[in-house]
């Protein structure tokens, strides 16, 4: 089932063309790397998606009942608590606050439980991870994800690996990253992009993204020069 | 009471909560200020009470107001872009939070005519219920005009109107013996009317331009 589908979508900012040409889809149980260089078009294309921003042309199609996002900036109120936190995003999702039950199983899964803490004292990787935590309380059909390993230590980015691979099991995602290493083993399906979309690619068979993406890299590097 | 509403209460509140001591601090010192210079500089010149409690009230509500406003950090923080990739208009988003910022400054309002009460013990209800009302209906659009300039407009121009609110705040001060000594003059009744009826036409007119593009644009540049 098609949860969201861009339809040769263009995007203009200031007149200037950010996005031309872009059509793809997301489906259930598909986990999307969307992957290219700064400056690519990441995170217009990730504001198409949520609904944020409006194509110049083309159509957007969405049929997700419910969606989460992780931002590259986290969007945290500093000034809670990260039980305070979990439930402000509670009463935005479901118009209640979590339960105490609810509230143990999120710390267990994301492995974070910082008691009486305010925010603004946590790490990136804490910050980042009670992001994912604020999607475990609705349980979201479809996920976006921006730069999700930006800021992360090694040990972290590890962590968050695994917190995607978990999150997985029950939606789609749609991840940002100019980072193919760090999301090989997590996505099944690769979106190339730099303006328009380069490559679109399903990995077979648990098959490596990488060499692909380093030969359109090249094309592109040859073309230039 | 839609999901947004909730939500948006519940965290306004533990915010205001969290730095409370700040804000009881900073507000118990404007009405030590205010009150006392109120008094010592309207004593000598026929001490209208009612028209001091009037003012009084009024400048406080407008205190704990623009105290507890914060569209800045929601914008700084990422906060707003989170709000907004979750659906909710930006509209909504403005209103609401000015909503609960309201609700604040009648507190403060409230308890500022509550201690002036006490201490000069003087009761005039329907005055209080009038400063009550003016200072909704200035405090609602300037609340729009100032959250739609801190999230749509780019830097700039967001902090000129962090200025004109600080500007109002200790500018105010200096209206003291006009407003005590006019306010039952019927043209300065003229007078804020109009000035209320241009505040509501310039807020529905940013309100009405603004959209969650744009406040998630200008934050690139």
């Amino acid at each position: 089932m098609e949860l969201v589908k861009f339809d040769l979508v263009n995007k203009d900012i200031d007149g200037k063309r950010i996005l031309q040409d872009i059509s793809f889809s997301i489906r259930t149980g598909e986990i999307i790397g969307l992957i290219g260089p700064n400056g690519a078009g990441k995170t217009t294309t990730m504001r198409l998606v949520s609904g944020i921003y409006r194509p110049t042309s083309g159509h957007i199609s969405r049929t997700y009942k419910e969606s989460g996002v992780v931002l590259d900036r986290d969007g945290m109120y500093e000034n809670l608590t990260m039980r305070e936190q979990l439930n402000y995003v509670s009463l935005l999702k479901t118009g209640k606050t979590i339960t105490d039950e609810e509230y143990n199983t999120i710390t267990n899964t994301i492995a974070l439980d910082t008691g009486s803490k305010r925010i603004s004292k946590f790490s990136k990787g804490m910050k980042r991870r009670l992001s994912i935590g604020c999607l475990l309380i609705s349980k979201p059909d479809l996920i976006l994800l921006d730069e999700p390993f930006i800021g992360l230590d090694p040990q972290g980015q590890k962590s968050m690996q695994k917190l995607l691979k978990e999150l997985s099991k029950s939606s789609s995602l749609f991840i940002s990253s100019h980072n193919l290493d760090l999301l090989e083993g997590v996505i099944n399906k690769v979106i190339l992009i730099n303006k328009t979309i380069l490559l679109e690619k399903e990995a077979v068979n648990g098959e490596s993204l990488k060499p692909m993406y380093f030969k359109v890299f090249e094309d592109i590097n040859i073309e230039k020069e | 009471m839609s999901n947004f509403v909730k939500a948006t209460f519940f965290k306004e509140f533990r915010i205001l909560k969290n730095r409370g001591r700040s804000f009881v601090f900073s507000v118990a010192m404007f009405f030590i200020f205010i009150t006392g210079i109120t008094v010592f500089m309207n004593r000598e010149q026929g001490f209208n009470i009612t028209n001091e409690v009037v003012y009084i009230q009024l400048y406080m509500g407008i205190v704990g107001f623009l105290y507890s406003m914060s569209f800045w950090s929601e914008k700084v923080t990422g906060t707003l872009e989170y709000t907004l990739s979750n659906g909710v208009r930006l509209r909504s988003f403005v209103i609401c939070k000015i909503m609960f910022n309201l609700i604040v400054g009648l507190c403060t309002s409230i308890s500022s005519w509550l201690l002036i009460m006490a201490i000069f013990k003087h009761i005039d209800y329907i005055s209080t219920i009038m400063a009550l009302c003016a200072y909704t209906v200035i405090a609602f659009p300037y609340g729009i005009i100032n959250g739609i300039a801190m999230t749509c407009y780019r830097k700039g121009i967001a902090s000129i109107f962090q200025y004109i609110s600080l500007a109002i705040i200790f500018s105010s001060i200096l209206s003291i013996k006009f407003i005590s000594n006019n306010l039952n003059n019927v043209y300065f009744i003229y007078t804020t009317i109009a000035i209320v009826i241009i505040l509501w036409v310039i807020s529905l007119l940013m309100l009405l331009s603004s959209n969650e593009e744009k406040a998630i644009l200008t934050e690139i540049e």
